[in-house]
């Protein structure tokens, strides 16, 4: 059976069926292909729909079984175009619509990025854009091997780039390597120079692997700050454990200490609180590149107030950005009161400023082992104070001393 | 001794698990609810006005009566009848 959408693209007509014998008519069409529908028993006469290449092939039919057909309703698209055929600026309007869709279609209107964990969409699309790939670049002038290539020696954490393009889309699929992702990786820039690792502070070692160097403390051993942990020294001794000779190289090693930290911190009970004012006014704000329209305007200017803009940006596909930014500027009035914590409200936020303290040393890949911290309030402060049992890296390089050669006695 | 009406193209169709509508031609009649009916592999239209129907297959015919009976589609295999049945009549 032939679609709707395929029916009105080669046009059809609606017929009324005049005859002695319908039924033999009918069967008669269905015997030679003609494909009919929407038959319909109306009046001693059937109406129905056909195609209009079907509609020519009915005189022989019409002249066995003695009908006559008459034409009800011209439909479809060559039927549509015959009766608007005078309309100039309607077929220009068509023609133009197709050339324009046809002329966008040769661009790249979304770059889709997928799998990047690492590198951010903008600093890859920021790269792109660097090698003339960007929103709008002509589809033809893309090589998407050679793309795939740059990106990844641009990018050496993504082991697989695929690049491809579908429709107006460039599509991005991209593998990195977690494992070996440090963001902030200092040991990049490895320094040959002879050098010891030494304690940065006293402390008791937990565990030390060591890469390169001797080392010369124990897990378990006590450490000062400045004791040479990992000596950059390599003696080479020979069968009869003499010391042959000595090298010296940048020692390296995973070294963990267990140190103490003092802790101390103080707040004033009173305190200034800003309270709002429930209503706030607002105004759209439209930035367009660096210029900002503001559609409106604050009544009160002299009360104390935070003003709060929000602005979006319009999007055009997932990662077409236009220079266009829609959004509101909030004033927000308030009034400020001087308030007191109690006790209970003073210690909760100790324990509150203490843990943020906590979890600061850890994102800087320190582990807090244990806390004794004791809070105590009085009638104007709170105080935290006490020691935190901290596990870090606390070591520092310094450039190997040679030892003194010992003088021979002539 | 009685002669055994034996039919070789039923029981060869059947023993090789072939459909019948297609082995045998017989038609196949769909309804769906009491307003559509899909005929395949009938031979021709009898009769058809808004009110009754009759089609002719390769064993039998078959009459359906309703109210506003209308021929959806109608091709030489397949035809969609809809409309308000009343009544079907097998003639065998």
């Amino acid at each position: 059976m032939t679609g709707k959408g395929v029916r009105f693209l080669k046009g059809y007509v609606q017929i009324r069926l005049i005859s002695r014998e319908p039924e033999r008519f009918l069967n008669l069409c269905a015997h030679a292909g003609v494909e009919l529908w929407d038959l319909l028993y109306k009046g001693h006469a059937y109406e129905f729909c056909l195609s209009v290449s079907d509609f020519f092939r009915l005189q022989p039919f019409c002249r066995k079984t003695g009908s006559r057909v008459l034409i009800l309703k011209k439909n479809g698209m060559p039927f549509f175009l015959h009766r608007n055929r005078k309309r100039k600026a309607f077929f220009l309007g068509i023609f133009l619509a197709g050339a324009i869709l046809f002329l966008l279609s040769c661009f790249i209107w979304n770059i889709h990025i997928e799998g990047n964990h690492a590198n951010t969409t903008r600093e890859i699309l920021d790269h792109l854009e660097t090698l003339g790939i960007a929103h709008g670049t002509v589809k033809t002038s893309i090589d998407c091997p050679e793309l795939a290539a740059e990106l990844r020696r641009e990018f050496p954490d993504m082991i697989w780039v695929s690049a491809r393009i579908e429709g107006t889309r460039l599509i991005l699929n991209i593998k990195e390597n977690e494992e070996s992702y440090e963001p902030n990786s200092e040991k990049e820039h490895v320094d040959d120079t002879p050098a010891d690792l030494i304690a940065s502070e006293d402390g008791i070692v937990q565990s030390i692997v060591t890469r390169r160097g001797t080392p010369a403390a124990l897990p378990g051993s006590e450490v000062k700050k400045g004791d040479v942990l990992v000596s950059g020294m390599l003696e080479i001794t020979g069968d009869s454990g003499e010391v042959i000779s000595r090298r010296y190289v940048a020692a390296d090693a995973d070294i963990r200490l267990v140190t103490q930290e003092a802790y101390e911190d103080h707040f004033p009970l009173k305190h200034q609180v800003r309270v709002y004012q429930k209503k706030n006014s607002w105004y759209p704000v439209i930035r367009i590149f660096d210029w900002q329209f503001q559609l409106g305007f604050f009544t009160d200017r002299d009360s104390p107030q935070d003003r709060c803009l929000t602005l979006q940006p319009v999007h055009l596909t997932e990662n077409f950005v236009l220079p266009l930014s829609l959004g509101k500027m909030v004033q927000k009035i308030y009034s400020t009161k001087t308030r007191t914590y109690s006790d209970k409200e003073a210690e909760a936020l100790a324990q509150k400023r203490l843990e943020a303290y906590c979890a600061k040393l850890s994102k800087e890949k320190i582990k807090v082992l244990s806390q004794d911290v004791k809070i105590s309030v009085n009638e104007t402060s709170c105080t935290s104070k006490g020691t935190l049992t901290l596990l870090k890296e606390a070591v520092n390089s310094r450039p190997c001393q040679p030892p003194k050669e010992p003088q021979n006695k002539k | 001794m009685k002669r055994r009406n034996f039919q070789l193209a039923p029981r060869l169709a059947d023993s090789l698990q072939i459909p019948r509508d297609l082995s045998l031609r017989e038609p196949v009649l769909t309804f769906t609810g009491k307003s559509e009916l899909c005929v395949e592999n009938y031979r021709k239209i009898l009769e058809y006005n808004q009110h009754f129907i009759c089609i002719e297959t390769k064993n039998f015919r078959f009459s359906v009566e309703g109210r506003d009976l209308k021929i959806q589609y109608y091709t030489g295999e397949e035809m969609k009848i809809i409309g308000c049945f009343e009544k079907i009549f097998f003639h065998c």
